[in-house]
């Protein structure tokens, strides 16, 4: 007979993070909304400019579709809705209450991360990839080709999802003020490594100087403009040479996430109440 | 047979000098009802962290059924009644406890029949397909964090404050649930404030006091020898500035505590004859001209007031122990 908690993913934790929690139609408001903006984009896009527009044009607004659906902050809303139970209880930050109690149960803090990722990650790219083929469907209604949809689209939008969904993951495993403290420190990189790589060395040369702006350009490339990284894989497998290293630095991500996430509740001490 | 081996547990945390737990041993057996007591910030509430495996023990071992706490399957064994309801509030009250039932790992063909039946257990009269966790009361609250606790019939059982915002309705409710279940052979391990349901329903206590287990005892032999007695002695004929000093001395040397003093008498808690024996004579020797000693028999609730009432001043906040989990 299975042991509980044997299986690598709950069951009971992958339905609740995927759909129960969107049982009562109100909280599936914004994902309809997210599904249906692409749509609107498409028909917009179509009754401005009408159909007489160049075969260029279509193009680059099909491109502009494309990098929608690499746009990290979409896929962070997205993973955020999906992996945190404070979207549904009206609350901007979860309590680590209801993992308490969760704990005492026979789970694996392993497996719980691994089945949150998983669940946030389907639940993520179905919503998107669903936007997808509206914005499709929409397109070919008013009989333009507006969004390429072949698979090297929903790859990319599964690797974004994932990314993540991934990221989310790992702030979600931590303590409230740890999560928001890891959020800005790596979007302070993110927003001066872009600065960093935009300019030349400055005048006057410091070590200890040098070796912070490294490390903050580091995590930088390794995290993104916007993290976690964002990744087209049409313009990627498009160019002349690909860059096996971008790619390789969003997959990577998503391990180091899930290994960060789940050493940070392995070592989370979880109080239940005030004696 | 031991099932709860806890063999001097520590536990301290960051950025707190006072230990929370302090080489704590105690051994809870087989369908035993085991009930833990203290004043507020005592510890009570990070030693079931400890064996919920919530909380890393600084030092000491604890094995439930010969395992470590932190194995899955002993896990499957336990159920836990939170003492604050800290439940997934959006969720139905069927949702809440199909999830909890998956969580437990029980096969979902038995999912509807044990709802129906731990609902019933705790009589809660709701529409559990429309109710939401949110819209109860906190009396519903307990009953239903009590449902998801004895969902799938654990072997432990693990009640923090089980009566803790229930009407006098639930009180009756939680007694007869307990004494069923300890009739049924399941081990519960309870914490409550509620110190006459800890009478009579547990078998054993474990007075703690800033963080130290200060007695395990049995209620059959609190009932027995634990007591009260009362001494009164003539009026004296010059005023003594330092009678009171004198007494409270006497009831630490004697190991007697000093419960209460009035005018021509005192109250102490004495242990065994021996000891009341002894206290008399120190009262003759220090010219207290005792007429009368008589044995009050001592409940629960004056054991614990005595604890407390010598814990004022010295008490452990609980944010001074640093429990909460922010400070950590």
């Amino acid at each position: 007979m299975k042991q509980p908690g044997s299986a690598v993913i709950n069951p009971a934790i992958f339905s609740f993070t995927l759909y129960r929690k969107f049982e009562n139609p109100r909280y599936l408001i914004p994902l309809v909304l997210i599904m249906f903006l692409p749509a609107f984009m498409v028909a917009m896009n179509h009754l401005y400019f009408g159909s007489a527009t160049t075969v260029e044009m279509q193009k680059e607004r099909a491109l502009s579709m494309v990098q929608f659906f690499c746009n990290p902050s979409l896929c962070f809303i997205l993973s955020y809705l999906f992996v945190s139970e404070a979207f549904v209880n009206n609350k901007a930050v979860a309590d680590a209450d209801t993992l308490s109690l969760l704990f005492t149960r026979p789970i694996n803090r392993f497996s719980y991360v691994l089945t949150k990722f998983l669940a946030g990650t389907t639940g993520a790219s179905l919503i998107l990839i669903l936007a997808a083929i509206i914005a499709y469907c929409t397109a070919l209604a008013f009989g333009i080709a507006a969004i390429p949809l072949d698979p090297l689209l929903l790859l990319t939008i599964l690797l974004n999802t994932a990314g993540s969904t991934a990221f989310f993951v790992f702030l979600h495993c931590l303590p409230g003020i740890f999560a928001l403290s890891a959020y800005f420190v790596l979007l302070g990189c993110a927003g001066m490594g872009n600065g960093f790589s935009s300019i030349s060395n400055g005048s006057e040369s410091n070590a200890m100087l040098d070796l912070i702006k490294n490390v903050i350009l580091t995590i930088h490339y390794w995290c993104g403009d916007f993290m976690p990284a964002a990744i087209n894989l049409q313009a990627l497998f498009s160019a002349e040479g690909l860059d096996y290293l971008e790619l390789g630095v969003a997959v990577t991500n998503i391990f180091i996430f899930l290994y960060l996430a789940a050493q940070a509740l392995c070592a989370r001490e979880l109080s239940y109440g005030a004696d | 047979m031991s099932i709860i081996t806890v063999d001097s547990l520590s536990k301290s945390y960051k950025n707190s000098k006072v230990k929370a737990v302090d080489n704590a041993s105690f051994q809870i057996e087989k369908g035993e009802v085991f009930g833990l007591i203290g004043p507020n910030g005592a510890g009570k509430t990070t030693i079931f962290s400890c064996l919920l495996a919530l909380t890393n023990p600084s030092s000491g071992t604890i094995e439930i059924d010969g395992r470590s706490p932190q194995d899955i399957q002993v896990k499957a064994m336990l159920g836990f009644l939170p003492e604050r309801p800290c439940y997934n509030r959006w969720m139905t009250v069927r949702q809440f406890l199909q999830y909890h039932h998956g969580l437990a790992g029980h096969p979902a063909s038995e999912r509807e029949a044990e709802i129906k039946r731990v609902l019933a257990l705790v009589e809660l009269d709701v529409d559990p397909k429309k109710r939401r966790i949110k819209e109860l009361s906190r009396g519903m609250l307990q009953r239903i964090g009590l449902a998801q606790a004895l969902i799938g019939k654990p072997q432990i059982c693990f009640l923090d404050e089980p009566t803790s915002g229930m009407d006098p309705l639930g009180f009756i409710l939680i007694r007869k649930l307990l004494l069923k279940l300890k009739e049924e052979g399941m081990t519960i391990v309870l914490n409550s404030h509620h110190l006459l349901e800890v009478e009579r329903v547990c078998d054993r206590v474990a007075f703690i006091r800033r963080g130290k287990i200060e007695e395990v005892s049995s209620l059959a032999d609190l009932n027995t020898i634990r007591q009260m007695l009362k001494v009164e002695w003539l009026p004296q004929t010059e005023d003594d500035p330092t009678r009171q000093e004198k007494l409270a001395q006497l009831a630490d040397a004697c190991q007697c505590p000093l419960l209460e003093s009035f005018s021509c008498g005192a109250k102490f808690a004495v242990a065994t004859n021996e000891k009341a024996a002894e206290l008399l004579a120190g009262l003759q020797k220090e010219n207290f001209s005792v007429y009368q000693s008589t044995f009050e028999k001592k409940e629960l609730v004056e054991l614990f007031l005595n604890e407390r009432a010598t814990d004022i001043g010295s008490e452990v906040e609980p944010d001074q122990t640093g429990q909460k989990e922010g400070q950590k």
